[in-house]
């Protein structure tokens, strides 16, 4: 049997037809205003069914106060939901309010899928939002979305761990790079059998922190790779001395985490391991899949750094739709979103320490004590915080996937720190066409 | 082996025959009707998009050979390859037999057939679920199954998962562990196979080994054809598993990375949709390069009652 | 089965339901794993992962039942109606192609073959996005059209490349006799090939079920209404990689998703078994 493929003559007027459709495809999201001059929303978001069912909430809350306004919900688990996100945009069908968080609101905005925000700006007010969490919304001047909250980068230790190697908690106002290496090593010799000191600590957010400590940074303001090979390469030599001290995990059981970034399965988690490094609002998962009290301290070298690495980051970012029929109606429900304490109310901190301060004010009294913990150390990290994060070019959204797998062969013992270092800028240069 | 026996039909008129052809492209119509609506719309637009960038966000941009261009010098791809070729040459031949050995055995007047065909079909259901890559590593992750057994016996296992050298290896047990789709299609042929054939030959005296080699294996090919081309296909298509696995990323250090899974990279990760479609002609190529071998080598070992 | 009482019989079948049974564990070590912690509280679940529960509780059903936007039967209800749409339309657009390609001879005959094989080999994931393209031209995104219609018109080559594989198995000289008797293609379509391929029938049908049971993504693009998600997808919102995740609940809704497939497997391979050796066929 012969398999033949089509000839391409016939092919060719197809293929324009094919052309056109997709790029016609735009036509808005569907929707005619339905009668009785109501008008429909659609929301898409992506987390768990705790947040679903506080946003159906919020929804409802809103919907009472705007008659006019339908808003329907679409949710979905965080991989998938970037798929579906971007298949809809493709075919011209995504909703009219599209959560984004990272590096995702410039892939989607330098591309032209979001409204600019301060065409709507008498809907949609930011004046009480957060300027360092604003940032992560705006770029070349263009604000492409609105925080939903902030977020930090913590340094999480297990107290019941310490005290069981009998090893006293750090002080984690002035601890440098230098204790934290000190500290792994007593804890791994002092620690039971399968635990561990600390969970491996790469992950591009804290490339991000030690670059900035030194006054680099992952990109520059201009798209560029900012790390330099010099850093990287003494990251993962202090990594791979706390491997060989067994105060991180053998390599294999760090690599098998990478694809499982769920709280429940980290180390940390499952209580066995005294310190990580993780993002602050994933602490309520943590405590309660520990089963543990943790805390949420500084990172290391912050007190003694040219300048502090940490920085407050949005921890998800609502955006519009460029092409929603409805943009008053979408930047109402934005404002309510992220403005309106009655809403704050019911989302509480699960997107975030809320960025309004307004709102932030309105929720205290509600929380529980792990979600006050956050508030505080949002708090107080605030004035400490270094400059605004510089946002990953476009392209930037591959950098993790290549950190991972050059981890993996730094971890294994198949690249020298040095080497593994010139190919990570090799690599993310290339992704990001610098 | 049976021979095409009984009378030849006088050869039909013409006027029959060109009924025949009417009557065959009736049957067919709704094939073709879906083919041209609901294939080859997407199939050809893929193709189109193959000579673009496409980001999926922006519409696309010609770009002529560009991107099969790229192919060439890509190393990622070449990983990707040698990862697909290698699980496509074990996994598959490990699945069939499994499934054609576990087949015949239940076949073979087992008490209990239904039970046990239930009991190795159940993790083919389970296969594509989210709970899959937490199951596997109950099995294969640093404290898994495995490494208690291995404990038992003094060996310090590690994480199979988590490491390079053996984490391909986890996917085709995977595959392995479902083999029940092909398991149930050797079943149902076992079972097509005409009665009266066996009767005749233990009419002849042929034994239980001697029946099975020369009857049943012989008018079973054609499901062995089809389990064989399916699966290879398949094989290289393969993605939920490895997927879920290693939560998308195809690692550790791309050792798991199928070939569809760095497409799938490409296409929605990195907003390269029309190299992803690059990718995916080319992967049509193999496939069928090999298909059209298969159909070739299949004249010497495949038997039709027709 | 003749050979009941030969005592060498019984020890070799004692030796083979061993053997049997003890595959059966390893096959469902995992599977078991899975209900064991459907049935412990979330929080133990990955801090002590033995299989053997030390307290067992139901709530993790009751709750997992009502956690999402909808109860849990809506979602069933849904899936159920897609499967057995896909299953009707497979059965029989698939089955009038794969006779047509078995048994008659028409022009064209080999390039559609290929063609239809060929089907088969270009990776989802390029075709998801101009797919998607098509249906929201033709107004059916967020309907369960994209995913039924498609089946009537006999998308699914693998299940007429399946049936073609069988029907060929089928001697010939029964159509051929059926033919002098003067029967057309129709009749010996629908009198003589179609009862004799009832496992393969059943077989294209429960794979139907299965493959559309499980299915996640184009479930999930299409069927944006929460209303009208099915079970994959439902099962989706209980993972949220970013923390919080009711594992207990997924793990027990996953089971209660299983069951109907499972239920749907064991009331098929009834008529797997009533193939060709067990109708009398002579």
């Amino acid at each position: 049997m012969r398999t033949r493929l089509p000839r391409p003559r016939r092919l060719a007027p197809v293929c324009l037809a094919v052309a056109v459709a997709l790029t016609a495809a735009g036509c808005g999201s569907g929707d005619d205003p339905a009668s009785g001059g109501t008008v429909e929303l659609r929301f898409g978001w992506w987390g768990n069914a705790d947040r679903a069912a506080a946003t159906q909430k919020v929804i409802a809350a809103f919907q009472a106060e705007h008659p006019t306004i339908k808003v329907k919900g679409e949710t979905t688990d965080f991989n998938a939901y970037f798929d579906k996100l971007a298949t809809e945009v493709a075919a011209g069908g995504a909703p009219d309010i599209i959560t984004l968080g990272g590096a995702y609101p410039r892939e989607y905005g330098d591309r032209g899928a979001l409204l600019d925000i301060a065409k709507v700006g008498d809907r949609l007010k930011t004046d009480r939002i957060d300027a360092a969490a604003l940032g992560n919304g705006t770029f070349d001047n263009v604000q492409y979305g609105v925080p939903s909250g902030v977020n930090a980068i913590s340094a999480v230790l297990n107290p019941a761990l310490f005290q069981a190697a009998k090893v006293p908690l750090p002080d984690t106002d002035t601890w440098t790079w230098d204790d934290y290496q000190r500290i792994a090593r007593e804890l791994a010799v002092k620690l039971p059998a399968g635990r561990y000191a600390v969970a491996d600590p790469t992950r591009t957010d804290m490339l991000d922190v030690f670059s900035r400590q030194r006054g680099e940074a992952l990109y520059t303001a201009d798209g560029k790779v900012g790390i330099s090979t010099r850093t990287l390469t003494d990251w993962w030599t202090m990594t791979t001395a706390l491997r060989d001290a067994k105060a991180s995990p053998p390599a294999a059981t760090t690599a098998e985490l990478q694809g499982q970034p769920a709280p429940e399965q980290s180390l940390m988690g499952r209580g066995l391991a005294a310190m990580a490094f993780d993002w602050s609002n994933q602490a309520k998962a943590l405590t309660t899949a520990a089963g543990q009290p943790l805390e949420l301290h500084r990172v290391p070298g912050e007190s003694t750094a040219a300048q502090p690495g940490q920085w407050l980051q949005a921890s998800q970012i609502y955006s519009i739709n460029a092409r929603t029929r409805h943009q008053k109606e979408a930047a109402t429900f934005v404002d309510f979103l992220v403005n309106s304490p009655a809403a704050g109310r019911i989302i509480l901190t699960d997107r975030g320490i809320p960025a309004n301060s307004q709102v932030r004010a309105a929720i205290l009294p509600a929380l529980s004590l792990d979600e006050s913990r956050q508030v505080k150390y949002i708090e107080a990290l605030t004035p400490k915080a270094g400059p605004p994060l510089v946002i990953g070019p476009t392209g930037s959204t591959d950098t993790p996937g290549i950190l991972d797998r050059l981890n993996v062969d730094v971890l294994f013992g198949r690249t020298a720190p040095a080497a593994a270092a010139e190919d990570f800028v090799k690599q993310v240069r290339s992704a990001i066409k610098e | 082996m049976i021979g095409r026996t009984g009378t030849r039909p006088v050869r039909a008129p013409v006027s029959w025959r060109r009924r025949g052809d009417r009557a065959a492209y009736l049957f067919l119509a709704p094939w073709l009707l879906g083919m041209a609506v609901f294939t080859l719309g997407p199939i050809l637009a893929s193709l189109y998009l193959s000579f673009t960038e496409y980001s999926l966000v922006a519409p696309p941009e010609w770009l002529g050979l560009e991107n099969y261009r790229e192919m060439l010098d890509d190393s990622r791809l070449r990983s990707a390859l040698v990862v697909t070729f290698t699980y496509v040459f074990v996994s598959v031949p490990v699945q069939l037999t499994l499934a054609l050995a576990l087949a015949v055995a239940l076949n073979s007047g087992v008490r209990g057939l239904r039970f046990y065909r239930s009991v190795y079909y159940l993790p083919s259901l389970l296969a594509g679920s989210v709970s899959i890559a937490i199951l596997w590593r109950q099995v294969f992750g640093g404290q898994g199954l495995v490494n208690q057994l291995l404990d038992r016996f003094g060996i310090q296992g590690t994480s199979w998962i988590g490491h390079p050298d053996y984490a391909l290896g986890t996917l085709v047990v995977l595959n392995a562990w479902t083999f029940g789709a092909p398991m149930v299609i050797f079943l149902a042929g076992l079972r097509q196979i005409p009665a009266m054939y066996h009767e005749a030959a233990a009419v002849d005296g042929a034994g239980r080994v001697a029946r099975f080699f020369r009857i049943t294996l012989p008018l079973l090919t054609p499901i062995i054809f089809f389990n064989l081309v399916l699966q290879v296909i398949d094989a290289f298509q393969s993605f939920t598993q490895a997927f879920v696995i290693s939560g998308g990323t195809g690692g550790p250090a791309d050792s798991t990375l199928l070939y569809t899974l760095y497409l799938y990279e490409r296409g929605f990760g990195s907003f390269d949709m029309g190299y992803a479609a690059a990718l995916a002609w080319f992967l049509l190529v193999v496939i069928a390069a090999l298909t059209a071998a298969n159909f070739l080598l299949a004249k010497r070992w495949v038997f039709y009652g027709d | 089965m003749t050979d009941l009482t030969a005592a060498p019989g019984r020890s070799r079948r004692v030796f083979k339901h061993a053997v049997l049974i003890a595959f059966g564990v390893v096959m469902l070590y995992p599977l078991l794993w899975m209900v064991a912690s459907s049935v412990k509280p979330t929080e133990t679940i990955f801090r002590d992962p033995s299989i053997w529960p030390s307290g067992s509780t139901v709530d993790n059903y009751v709750a997992g039942w009502t956690a999402l936007n909808s109860p849990f039967h809506l979602y069933l209800w849904n899936s159920a109606v897609i499967a057995v749409a896909a299953i009707a339309g497979n059965l029989l657009s698939c089955s009038l192609a794969a006779y047509a390609f078995a048994r008659m001879r028409f022009p064209g005959r080999r390039v559609f073959f290929a063609a239809m094989l060929a089907t088969l080999m270009l990776p989802l994931h390029v075709l998801i996005v101009p797919q998607y393209v098509l249906f929201s031209q033709l107004g059916w995104v967020n309907t369960a059209l994209p995913l039924i219609v498609p089946k009537f018109f006999a998308v699914d080559a693998f299940f007429i490349f399946l049936m073609v594989q069988f029907i060929r198995s089928l001697p010939r000289e029964l159509d051929e006799a059926a033919r002098i008797d003067g029967c057309g293609h129709g009749r010996i379509y629908w009198r003589i090939i179609m009862p004799l391929s009832v496992p393969a029938l059943v077989t294209s049908a429960l794979f139907t079920f299965i493959w559309t049971w499980n299915d996640f993504f184009s479930q999930l693009i299409y069927l944006a209404d929460p209303r009208l998600h099915t079970v994959p997808v439902a099962l989706r919102t209980f993972v949220d990689g970013q923390g919080g995740t009711q594992w207990g609940q997924l793990f027990a809704m996953s089971i209660v998703g299983l069951a109907p497939v499972f239920g749907f497997f064991l009331a098929g391979q009834r008529y797997l078994t009533q193939g060709l050796a067990t109708t009398g066929f002579k």
